[in-house]
């Protein structure tokens, strides 16, 4: 059992580290309310959320499932001459580029501005750990259906997810079920589903593979409309033995035999706690953790409830120890610096050399995460764009700003002009507004400094150089 | 308005700067705050190494071309006159027309021309039958095995490379491995150095405040976003793309966080420099493999004191429709090569540069109703430079004597890292892979 947190110790250090763990952060003032509401208030609040379908309405084209390539063709009517495919083929391949464009920009700034950030966060989750790719998909629709599935059931219950996942038409089309018949089985999804999905690696046998891949026999994508469909033909029903239990097991069988196996808790639920506590639990935290998942059968809103209500997940080995993915490095640098994100292309140029692209990981197993996002490469990257992001030099940003391609900080709300003869006073406004911490010495100590060197008072382009020196930090890299 | 360069102290070299800063002496300060104090106490034998002038113009070198999602051996090395070969593979033996032969048994597959000259004119070697006791099929650990040269049950904290970093050269700078990508791979983890990765070296250089810094990251940016597919790095032949293997996680983050900060610091202009004066000479093809053997060359002509290199190619894991886009993927490969080759010897490097290939496995001897193949277990690797022996080495593996529907393995990974290290590397192999192994004849 996880200990819970006493509300008497709740401050504001502590929202801060929730709202940036089970969302992307937020501006001091969002902090301040968040805490003024209490502990259990505010843990309640955020797991519930306010509905933003309506504010971000899925793009018109998502009500064709059709490829563009099929819509031409349709309206062509005809057999397309070998020009006429050509044509064709390219103008769908800029469609189709397009449309992956817009659904990775909405959904980034649907993390930035949704007043439903933990369900957000949780969909970034599952697309990590159900890692489907437009690169074999081929489909930006097949990849929107995905996406909004995996919105709906964030908070559910692992097994409905899960289920719902084998069934996915980007899922079937990524690891091969759409071929895999009763004759002979793919067992590309079998494996991952035991190896990745629910049970990780060492904890099934090959024969286990073997077995759960004729069990998922018959999955396939309807041609007309994109959605599931099942061949009974293809779809081997004679016996089967997984896991040490037999019978004639369909694939939603397979999952709840896999569900029972305490081991599925153990993994999923550590995977979780990894995901927003930063480290990988160890041998007792782990079977805490696993206890409460299923505890909660599987369900994952009470679960989260647990796990952000305990007392270890604001230990200090967690507060201000996890590394910021691209995606959250970059949604919570929006936030904190209240701007919009990045537009196409410089917002794909940068999560691609950063190392995150949504709809993109990098396989089947997700992004790695953790050391793995900071690299010499990648660090550098970071730090040069937290000084474009921050507004350093006036004249190309004033170019920028034209083409649209980036907002601007508005630096007289960061650092108000009242506050710019107190370098003490905004010191501490500065930390706390980056790093979500007020008892920071050494940083206060770095902010005074750089606030010393950038006039008394500072003006703008000096407060957004010492923006950029405090960003290009180790510490700025962890949340 | 103020300029913000007029209260930064300008530094005219890096000695100067590292003993400025060493010596706790004022540096810019809208550089990045990593170099201040902690510098010296971080790392005084890196930093006296980083002023040491590169000397990477004798020693030997080592590129390992990773092929990441496990490649089709038997479509690679194909064994041609082997009947079993077309029983178990009736549709993707196909490929075996117009095999190129190193033998009366085995043959290259016919995209792999560029690699078949090579064999004929000596200047590559082909390993047969390559893998591990108790083979595991998953993607991840197989390759971790690879990267870190442990027994199939057991897991290491550190890669192979990153031991041999440790043991072989100590008080190196952290170039002196060089990864192209967004990360380091698994087989680099070491105490110290770890290497560095880089992926775009125009990009790997910290912008001062400064218009043009600022208008080139955004150009650079939106030229990389152009894709929003990312297309240029190849997976059409399925769901894994490359596979960095995982991090140690020992230490601190925060320590972990400013070591990589100090090596790119101590990289990046160098790199910078040496990429803007070696464009090369060599045309290479568009493909990401093709454009990352480029990059690994013009360092190699600049001079790097590094002494292994890391590229890769993703893409092989190849359940379905895998006849076109596996050929595909080899002729991209083979392109690539073909070229890099022509560049090392181009440059006069030929002899001191050696390539070799892996993949974390093969496929299953019989091909599925996809028209692809599962994973599998033994596969070829390939040795390619002026300084290997030529020639087939390792035993082809029987087609019917199976273990599981997979092909036995009859040479260990870890005779070819025994191997490289000591004839290649000139480095103890027992101090790296933990034992010794019986060596080849590679070279």
């Amino acid at each position: 059992m996880l200990a819970p947190l006493s509300s008497s110790r709740w401050t504001p250090d502590h929202a801060a580290h929730l709202l940036s763990r089970a969302g992307f952060g937020g501006t001091p003032e969002e902090v301040k309310a968040c805490h003024a509401r209490g502990f259990d208030r505010f843990v309640d609040s955020l797991l519930a959320g306010d509905e933003d379908a309506d504010l971000f309405p899925p793009p018109a084209w998502t009500n064709d499932p059709r490829p563009p390539e099929r819509v031409a063709r349709d309206q062509l009517g005809r057999e397309p001459t070998e020009e006429e495919k050509r044509t064709i083929q390219m103008q769908s391949q800029r469609e189709d580029n397009q449309r992956i464009a817009e659904l990775r920009t909405g959904w980034i700034l649907r993390m930035r501005h949704s007043p439903h950030p933990l369900r957000e966060k949780m969909t970034l989750f599952w697309h990590g750990h159900f890692a489907t790719s437009i690169r074999k998909v081929n489909e930006p629709y097949l990849m929107w259906v995905q996406n909004e599935t995996l919105r709906a059931r964030a908070l559910d219950h692992f097994g409905n997810l899960t289920k719902e996942i084998s069934r996915d038409p980007a899922m079937i089309r990524w690891l091969d079920l759409g071929r895999s018949d009763k004759k002979q089985p793919n067992e590309n999804f079998a494996r991952e589903l035991l190896e990745l999905f629910t049970l990780g690696e060492g904890h099934y046998s090959e024969d286990d593979i073997r077995e759960t891949a004729r069990a998922f026999t018959g999955y396939r994508i309807r041609p007309e409309n994109r959605t599931f469909q099942f061949a009974p033909k293809s779809h081997d029903r004679d016996r089967k033995k997984v896991l040490g239990r037999t019978g004639d097991f369909s694939g939603d069988d397979v999952i709840d035999i896999i569900l029972a196996q305490p081991q599925c808790a153990r993994f999923v639920g550590g995977r979780i706690w990894e995901f927003f506590a930063g480290e990988a639990p160890g041998p007792e935290m782990a079977t805490a953790v696993a206890a409460e998942f299923r505890r909660h059968n599987y369900a994952i809103t009470p679960f989260l409830r647990t796990l952000f209500r305990s007392e270890e997940f604001y230990a200090p080995a967690v507060m201000r120890r996890q590394i910021k993915s691209p995606v959250q490095w970059l949604v919570q640098t929006c936030k904190i610096l209240e701007i919009d994100p990045p537009s196409q292309p410089v917002l794909d140029g940068a999560l691609n050399q950063l190392g995150q692209v949504p709809f993109v990981p990098p396989n089947v197993r997700g992004w790695e995460g953790g050391r793995s996002w900071i690299s010499s490469s990648t660090l550098v990257l970071r730090y040069n764009l937290a000084g474009y992001l921050a507004g350093i030099s006036e004249k190309s940003a004033a170019n920028l700003f034209q083409s649209k391609a980036r907002d601007l900080p508005s630096i007289s709300v960061i650092a108000p002009p009242a506050l710019r003869s107190d370098p003490s006073a905004l010191a501490d406004a500065l930390v706390f507004r980056l790093f979500g911490s007020s008892a920071q010495p050494a940083l206060r100590e770095r902010a005074l400094t750089a606030l010393r060197k950038a006039g008394s008072p500072p003006d703008d382009a000096g407060i957004r150089n010492v923006l950029h020196h405090l960003m290009s930090t180790p510490d700025y890299q962890l949340t | 308005m103020k300029n913000s360069h007029a209260f930064s102290p300008s530094f005219h070299t890096r000695r100067h700067f590292l003993r400025t800063s060493i010596l706790g002496g004022a540096v810019a300060w809208t550089l990045p705050a990593f170099i201040d104090k902690t510098f010296a106490a971080l790392d005084g034998v890196a930093a006296g190494s980083a002023t040491q002038i590169a000397t990477g113009k004798d020693g030997p070198i080592l590129v390992i071309l990773q092929l990441s999602g496990g490649n089709d051996g038997l479509n690679t090395l194909i064994p041609y006159a082997d009947d079993a070969y077309y029983r178990a593979r009736p549709r993707l033996s196909a490929s075996a027309r117009g095999v190129l032969p190193l033998s009366d048994a085995v043959g290259l597959n016919p995209r792999l021309s560029g690699l078949a000259r090579m064999c004929a004119d000596g200047e590559a070697s082909v390993i047969q039958g390559v893998g591990y006791p108790n083979p595991n099929r998953s993607h991840f650990r197989s390759m971790e095995i690879w990267h870190t040269a442990s027994e199939s049950e057991e897991t290491l904290p550190t890669g192979w490379l990153g031991r041999y970093f440790d043991n072989c050269c100590p008080g190196a700078d952290p170039t002196v491995g060089i990864s192209i990508g967004e990360r380091a791979p698994q087989a680099f983890d070491a105490r110290e150095p770890q290497g560095i990765a880089l992926k775009n070296p125009e990009r790997f250089k910290f912008a001062e405040s400064g218009p043009e810094s600022a208008a080139g990251l955004v150009g650079e940016l939106a030229a990389a976003g152009q894709n929003p597919t990312m297309a240029g790095d190849a997976q059409d032949g399925g769901s894994i793309g490359m596979l960095d293997g995982g991090l140690a996680d020992g230490g601190d983050t925060f320590a972990y966080i400013e070591r990589v900060a100090l090596d790119a610091r101590v990289a990046s202009d160098r790199i910078a420099d040496v990429v803007k004066k070696h464009k090369g000479g060599v045309e290479y093809p568009r493909s990401a493999i093709g454009q990352e053997l480029k990059l690994v060359a013009q360092l190699i002509a600049g001079g790097m004191p590094t002494k292994v290199y890391y590229a890769g190619q993703g893409g092989y894991d190849t359940h379905a429709g895998q006849s076109g886009s596996h050929d595909n993927l080899l002729g991209q490969l083979d392109e690539a090569i073909t070229a890099f080759t022509a560049d090392m010897k181009a440059q006069g490097n030929f002899d001191r540069v050696v390539l070799m290939t892996f993949s974390e496995f093969g496929r299953r001897v019989n091909e599925n109703a996809s028209g692809g193949t599962d994973h599998g277990a033994a596969a070829p690797m390939f040795l390619i430079g002026g300084g290997t022996k030529p020639g087939l080495f390792g035993s082809a593996p029987s087609l019917t004597d199976l273990d599981a529907g997979d092909l036995k393995f009859s040479t260990d990974f870890r005779r070819v890292y025994a191997t490289v290290l000591e004839d290649w590397l000139r480095a103890p192999s027992d101090a790296v892979l933990g034992r010794k192994f019986d060596k080849l004849t590679l070279f």
